[in-house]
């Protein structure tokens, strides 16, 4: 079980080439098993499929809401649902994908009900001195990003910033691959203007 | 190019060093246990699956519930329907509900679509244990309007129509931005109710009775164009050409339409006397920057005074800003409320953004008194030299108590959303909680530790209803002031198969 890594953050398994082919399948393998013991009640196959999902499901709670501690509250409640309806999960089916949509699901109920709080812009990576073109263009990302309709949001994010293929995003957003393709599209013609980009390919 | 735009997420979406926290995931697998010890620990007995009350309140439960059965019971003497007269609101000790499931089958549930029933389009409580709902079929058949006069537990079918949408996941939420249409209009006595739908049988069409749902006559809307499906923020609802279609209907006989002009830059206003039957047309409003009366609120409080609230999402100068009408619509003029108390907030060290008031909804509980709520939104940046906004801030509040002509120095609220009953009865949620305060906002009182709701609505200071949910509506109803909810009975069921997130 070892050999488990989080094929959907970073896209590049550290195995590389075909031992990471082979990984993969073997991590397929392995998680179905740890699913499997999870199902039957094992907190600690359960534990361990959210730590290989962890990566990935944390950078999309913070991109889904620009807050550290939010992000991190809106996982753990993501991890506590899933675990009580770990049942709904489909034999054979991915569990991070499964978990990701969950996770995402979760930021917007947060999103939703957080109008009596204060959203923190968050903390600039530079820490001393800010450029303010950059941070003003980092900003104006998040907030064309933040800006669109959750599905398109989720889209983009799960594809460019987390790497996931687009059939695994088509799981986790419960449509098809062009539907996907189509909201990717869509949410990069919105983009367009922040980021500056004439034409951005989308890979299957 | 895509490498480019991955880099551009990466560095605008850095959550920086040690996120989650390397303790997180012990935590985390320690608040199952918890939950799962809580779960064992937790009585039997026939409660709603998505409430869960706390281990810690069990016994508050038990001694509160005895006084809530005797309370309910006193209720059954009372045969008027209606406005229930004053009760004294128990102030015990905050009983503790987990929060309620929000099933989301927008994203997890498509291969289930075809075992849903019916989608829910509107609830509007009337009295104590009168509620009207509209209900749409998620198989494609007829939408349905509803009513109960016992709190749920038996309904009857008063009209139904063809709809073409009748499957597509719709909003029941009452934001400010959601569908100005699909709501429900009663008479003070419950024998007239009109509904204003966006897809009746002529189109956008407006179903009427007068005789408490035996009857019902079905009149169409006044437009140049039948609505479409809009989608925004993974909602849809009915518009043309964008957000175009306003409704807003004083009673259940005077109401307004607002559509898109014949004239590119106008917005034309009609306005009926008749529920419908017949249309007048009012005016020509001019579009002009920042001012469109088809994006935004529009809210009448007698035939001829109303409130115009414009969508601050599309223009953030319009923050704090409301217009006015003493002519039944044909003319608005601007009003600009107080400044916030505060001009900006300290994000960081040394780092500041504004912060400004966007009203996101006004209501008047007669000609006279009415509120004004806002969301106060943060600044993140520049663009054009002027302040962009994208956080969220606190909750204001400003009040009338002259028609409009005056409005008070903005209020800072500890709850939103906030369901206002009256002028000074308001309940609304917080993140511990629901809250109340029966002093227009001076002082809350914590009720009940109540999760996530989109909507609430009550009928008068102890009974109301609340629900979440898209294709799959989850409604409690409450008759003592939110302090405990039972599961609102819907005139369908759900498959106990279904299997949402």
């Amino acid at each position: 079980m070892n050999t488990v890594r989080d094929t959907g953050a970073g896209g590049a398994s550290p195995l590389g080439g075909i031992a990471a082919h082979s990984g993969v399948r073997m991590a397929n393998l392995a998680e179905q098993e740890l699913v499997a013991h999870a199902k039957a009640g094992d907190r600690k196959a359960y534990e361990r499929l959210l730590e290989l999902s962890t990566r990935t499901a944390s950078r999309l709670a913070f991109a889904m809401l620009l807050d550290r501690s939010e992000a991190e509250d809106a996982l753990q409640d993501a991890a506590l649902r899933a675990w009580k309806r770990l049942s709904n999960l489909r034999p054979g089916s991915p569990f991070q994908p499964w978990f990701v949509a969950i996770v995402a699901n979760q930021c917007r109920e947060v999103r939703r009900g957080r109008w009596w709080q204060v959203v923190r812009v968050p903390e600039v990576t530079r820490a001393e001195t800010i450029d303010e073109a950059d941070w003003l263009e980092g900003e104006d990302l998040r907030r064309a990003v933040n800006q669109l309709p959750f599905d398109q949001r989720a889209a983009i994010l799960l594809h460019f910033h987390l790497d996931m293929p687009v059939d695994d995003v088509a799981i986790a957003l419960g449509i098809s691959t062009g539907g996907v393709k189509k909201r990717i599209n869509r949410a990069l013609k919105r983009l367009r203007p922040a980021m500056a980009l004439s034409e951005v390919k989308v890979n299957g | 190019m895509a490498e480019r735009l991955k880099r551009n997420l990466a560095s605008a979406f850095d959550p920086g060093p040690d996120f989650p926290h390397r303790l997180w995931l012990s935590r985390t697998m320690a608040a199952l246990d918890l939950e799962d010890r809580a779960s064992r620990g937790r009585s039997g007995g026939v409660r709603p699956a998505w409430l869960t009350p706390a281990v810690a309140a069990l016994l508050a439960v038990a001694i509160v519930a005895t006084l809530v059965l005797v309370g309910r019971g006193l209720r059954s003497e009372q045969t008027t329907p209606g406005k229930v007269g004053p009760r004294s609101v128990a102030t015990s000790k905050p009983i503790r509900v987990d929060p309620p499931t929000v099933l989301d089958c927008r994203t997890q549930c498509p291969d289930e679509a075809g075992k849903l029933h019916e989608l829910p389009i509107a609830l509007t409580y009337f009295s104590p244990n009168a509620i009207w709902g509209i209900f749409n079929s998620r198989s494609g058949g007829p939408s349905t309007i509803y009513r109960t006069h016992d709190g749920g537990q038996h309904w009857q079918a008063q009209a139904n129509w063809s709809n073409p949408h009748s499957s597509t996941p719709s909003t029941t939420g009452d934001a400010a931005w959601s569908n100005p249409l699909e709501h429900m209009t009663v008479s003070a006595d419950g024998r007239e109710a009109l509904f204003v739908t966006s897809w009746g049988d002529l189109g956008a069409s407006i179903f009427y009775t007068k005789d408490g749902g035996a009857h019902w006559a079905s009149y169409g809307l006044p437009l140049m164009a039948q609505p479409t499906w809009l989608c925004h923020d993974n909602l849809c609802y009915p518009g043309v050409d964008d957000f175009g279609l306003q409704a807003f209907f004083l009673n259940t006989h005077e109401g307004w339409v607002v559509s898109k002009g014949s004239v590119a830059t106008t917005d034309d206003i009609f306005h009926t006397t008749d529920s419908g039957a017949h249309w007048s047309l009012l005016a020509n409003v001019p579009i002009r920057p920042g001012f469109d009366l088809r994006h935004g609120q529009i809210e009448f409080h007698s035939s001829s005074a109303g409130l115009f609230v414009p969508d601050y999402t599309n223009d953030s100068s319009v923050a704090r800003t409301v217009f006015s009408t003493v002519d039944g619509g044909a003319t608005w003029q601007p009003r600009t409320l107080g400044d916030l108390p505060v001009k900006r907030i300290e994000i960081k060290p040394n780092v500041y953004v504004p912060i400004e008031a966007a009203i996101v909804g006004v209501k008047f509980f007669n000609d006279r008194d009415g509120v004004i709520e806002t969301q106060s939104v943060t600044g993140c940046g520049t663009s054009g030299g002027q302040p962009t906004f994208c956080g969220y801030g606190p909750t204001y509040l400003y009040a009338t108590s002259d028609g409009g002509r005056n409005w008070s120095a903005p209020r800072l609220t500890v709850a939103a959303p906030i369901d206002l009953v009256d002028a000074k009865d308001w309940i609304g949620t917080t993140m511990s909680g629901l809250v109340r305060t029966s002093d227009g906002g001076q002082t809350w009182q914590e009720v009940s530790v109540f999760g996530h709701a989109e909507s609430f609505d009550f009928v008068d200071p102890l009974d109301g209803i609340a629900w979440s949910g898209y294709c799959v509506l989850h409604a409690v109803i409450t008759y003592d002031g939110g302090m405990h909810w039972n599961e609102l009975n819907l005139p369908y069921q759900q498959p106990p198969s279904l299997t949402c997130i």
